[in-house]
């Protein structure tokens, strides 16, 4: 059996049947991705913190270490 | 093309150029249309009925998975051919994202097929060789997880990344090649392949949508792992300015 094969295997209209599966897979794929997404957004976030950080400790050290030959 | 520029853009930040944010706007709104178009428009397939309605993101889906792994190999070899890291970290963000979507074409098969076979799961040629395909990736990824050093973690990942790919084509064919339950291939399958018009339109734009999901994931993975090289270069600098100063000028007099 395909998954839709020949034009003459196709019908219009009528009430949806398997709700509940259609909506239980199209749900776990959007969450899939936007799992996925949320996951990427969060270690931005924190390595965006981090080279923040990083850069203004290196920065102080540059103005100490020029304060105080 | 705008792809490689963004992949392979120089200027060391996590941040998303207004390109970026636009592709964003762009994927999510093709997203909602691919979603309309396979849960409202698309007809009724008249076998299966509604169910067949989870093919449209089951078979981009595994496109997508299949698109990701053949990335996963262009980058290895171009990392092999060339050292340079920026083609390891295209390799990274295609194995993270293409076991993602194979993820979602393991998740949506089982679910058409309990009601459609009788069954959620069987051991034939194609369902077999897409969960070796899957955790092959997985391992790749634990595989880098447990090298700490980029230059060895890259060439080790860059080996690996081309073995798993003998598995792609050993999954692309099997329902080609073996007598599987899995159903033959909608298109580029020979005469008796080929799906009526209207689902391809709808196959097609949901294909699209999940396509430019896709290149963003990639391009953002791609900039958070430059990032993280900015972070270890960051570190490298502050523990050189943080260590004392050399004795002869301390003790000097």
């Amino acid at each position: 059996m395909g998954y839709g094969s020949g034009s003459a295997n196709v019908t219009f209209g009528g009430s949806v049947k398997n709700l509940l599966s259609i909506f239980i897979a199209y749900g776990l794929v959007w969450l899939l991705h936007v799992g996925y997404l949320l996951s990427l957004a969060v270690r931005q976030n924190s390595l965006r913190q981090e080279i923040d950080t990083l850069k203004s400790l290196i920065q102080q050290g540059e103005q100490t270490s020029f304060g105080h030959p | 093309m705008i792809l490689g520029a963004a992949i392979f853009q120089e200027e060391p930040t996590v941040r998303l150029t207004l390109l970026q944010k636009w592709l964003a706007l762009v994927t999510g709104a093709a997203l909602v249309a691919a979603m309309y178009g396979a849960l409202l428009w698309a007809p009724t397939e008249a076998t299966m009925g509604d169910i067949q309605r989870i093919f449209y993101v089951h078979v981009p889906s595994a496109w997508n998975a299949l698109l990701g792994f053949f990335g996963v190999l262009v980058g290895s070899l171009g990392y092999v051919v060339t050292k340079d890291l920026k083609w390891d970290r295209v390799a990274l963000a295609c194995a993270e994202i293409g076991s993602i979507f194979c993820a979602a074409v393991l998740v949506t098969g089982p679910i058409w097929a309990k009601p459609v076979w009788g069954i959620w799961w069987t051991w034939d040629a194609r369902l077999t060789t897409t969960l070796i395909l899957w955790l092959l990736y997985v391992s790749y990824l634990l595989l880098r997880d447990f090298l700490e050093e980029p230059a060895r973690r890259a060439t080790l990942s860059a080996v690996y990344g081309v073995f798993c790919f003998v598995d792609v084509p050993i999954v692309w064919y099997s329902i080609r090649i073996f007598r599987t339950q899995h159903p033959q291939p909608v298109l580029m399958g020979g005469e008796n392949s080929g799906i009526d018009p209207s689902m391809l339109k709808v196959l097609l734009l949901s294909w699209g949508a999940l396509l430019m999901l896709f290149a963003f994931l990639v391009i953002v993975r791609v900039r958070l792992e430059k990032g993280r090289e900015e972070v270890r270069e960051l570190r490298r600098q502050f523990m050189l300015q943080s260590e004392p100063r050399p004795a002869a000028t301390r003790d000097r007099g």
